[in-house]
């Protein structure tokens, strides 16, 4: 049954059953609706935790890679997502990240730095396969002396794909 | 919390407590979903994961217009300012994505660099060498260009109390009915919770807002005929290879302004982790161009190249 507005009640008002089977509709048209791009735990024994975003219309990661100068091999990431599980400094301008999360999923990266030189940000997405579980791996690249070589800046890297 | 699936009730059931506690419950675990990855009342969306505000900016226009996006400056080629409205996003934590237009039939580096909680630089650099003839670039103003920002969830508000309600399995067997303030609960918060899912969602739960994609695809390709195919939404439509490296991606049609970010694969298209791709988009009504350019390390100099995308489509 769809929603419907009910009124609310007043004094000697009769709550007949038409009213309770609104009632009830009304809160399950809503689970309905939320269940329909979001996540929904099983009706018995449930305990919560339903109300994910489901679906590849969502990223699965959005976070900051930041690069630690002083600390010239450690990067950190902020924002930190339960797709992204591990990450390290490779060399210079090169990064992975350890991605837990079904196959089908595929890495975006933008430069976050403040400088004016031409940057992009070359990402493979790499399935669990043999045992090796999955991975992103990112090459921040700069224009340097008319090439574009490994270069150590900070980038925000976005994660869509399957949930 | 628990949801209790009910089965309607007749001509002269009672109303009885254990109705009374699964409608409670039932309440609140609706309220507990929703609160997952939204705001309480408002509805909207609040997660990492979805951006605060995702729009077109022509020049110096917003489109559509955000009370998120208050004002863009173009101070210099290349160089676009946002002004971000104050207590939405938090300075160290913002996260960009952007979209670079495609009609220039070049390749575009950008840099978004968060200067404040409220503003976010912009750098657009193209190639202005030609396609396959050099590697130097130049800031050049991007129109239109497609931008998502992110920030970490806000706080979450608060529903209207419950207070006139007892909790789940407080009512026994023997209580009275429900008063009729008790009851007037069940109504009034069943409509709060409504309004907050339709804020953003259809009826049916279907996002109906510009923040978050209407449609997804993966556009796979193949070299040997060579073609495109693309698997996604369901409202996606046929796609076209018009030449090497511009892809055409018809869509049920949407409003504009559409926004549209693109995700390269390198393993999946045949090519090497050496291959790197930049991907630029016209993103129309009902259909996208997706423009695709590889760069060659050793001649060092850039192409229109095919290869695998995944990519997404935002819009009204």
């Amino acid at each position: 049954m769809a929603y419907a507005k009910l009124p609310l009640v007043v004094q000697d008002y009769p709550v007949g059953y038409q009213s309770v089977n609104q009632a009830q509709a009304n809160i399950e048209a809503v689970r309905a609706a939320i269940i329909a791009e979001h996540t929904n735990a099983d009706l018995i024994g449930n305990v919560g935790g339903g109300g994910a975003h489901t679906g590849q219309s969502i990223p699965r990661a959005v976070v900051e890679v930041f690069f630690q100068r002083a600390i010239f091999s450690s990067i950190g990431i902020r924002s930190s997502s339960p797709r992204i599980i591990s990450a390290s400094r490779i060399s210079a301008g090169v990064f992975t990240f350890g991605y837990a999360g079904p196959d089908g999923f595929y890495a975006l990266a933008v430069p976050s730095d403040n400088g004016t030189n031409p940057n992009f940000i070359a990402c493979e997405s790499v399935p669990a396969s043999s045992g090796v579980p999955a991975y992103i791996t990112c090459k921040t690249l700069s224009l340097v002396a008319g090439d574009f070589v490994a270069t150590d800046y900070p980038f925000f890297l976005t994660v869509y794909g399957t949930r | 919390m628990i949801y209790f699936p009910l089965v309607d009730t007749a001509w002269k059931d009672p109303f009885g407590p254990q109705r009374y506690n699964s409608l409670v419950s039932n309440l609140r675990y609706v309220r507990a979903n929703f609160d997952a990855e939204h705001i309480r009342v408002t509805g909207e969306h609040n997660v990492w994961e979805v951006p605060r505000v995702c729009r077109s900016i022509n020049g110096t226009v917003v489109s559509p217009s955000s009370s998120d996006i208050t004002a863009v400056a173009n101070p210099a080629a290349g160089e676009y300012d946002l002004t971000l409205a104050a207590g939405r996003f938090t300075a160290s934590r913002i996260r960009v994505q952007v979209g670079a237009p495609g009609a220039d039939l070049k390749p575009w580096a950008v840099n978004a660099e968060i200067v404040s909680a409220t503003s976010i630089k912009l750098r657009f650099q193209k190639l202005t060498s030609a396609l396959g003839a050099g590697n130097a670039w130049a800031a050049t103003n991007a129109a239109p260009f497609s931008v998502a920002i992110h920030s970490e969830p806000l706080a979450r508000g608060t529903w209207a109390a419950m207070g006139g309600l007892r909790n789940a399995g407080v009512a026994l067997s023997g209580d009275t009915s429900a008063t009729q303030a008790e009851w007037s609960h069940f109504p009034r918060e069943s409509a709060a919770a409504y309004k907050a899912l339709t804020a953003a969602h259809t009826s049916a739960g279907v996002h109906n807002v510009r923040e978050v994609a209407r449609y997804y695809g993966l556009c796979s390709y193949d070299p040997v005929t060579p073609k495109y195919t693309v698997s996604g939404s369901a409202a996606l439509g046929a796609v076209s290879r018009t030449s090497a490296g511009i892809v055409v991606v018809n869509y049920t049609a949407l409003t504009t302004p559409v926004s549209a970010f693109a995700s390269p694969m390198f393993a999946a298209s045949g090519g090497t982790t050496g291959d790197t791709y930049l991907i630029a988009s016209t993103p129309g009504v009902s259909s996208t161009t997706f423009y695709l350019y590889k760069y060659n390390f050793a001649a060092k100099t850039w192409a229109a190249a095919d290869g695998d995308f995944f990519f997404v489509i935002h819009g009204s």
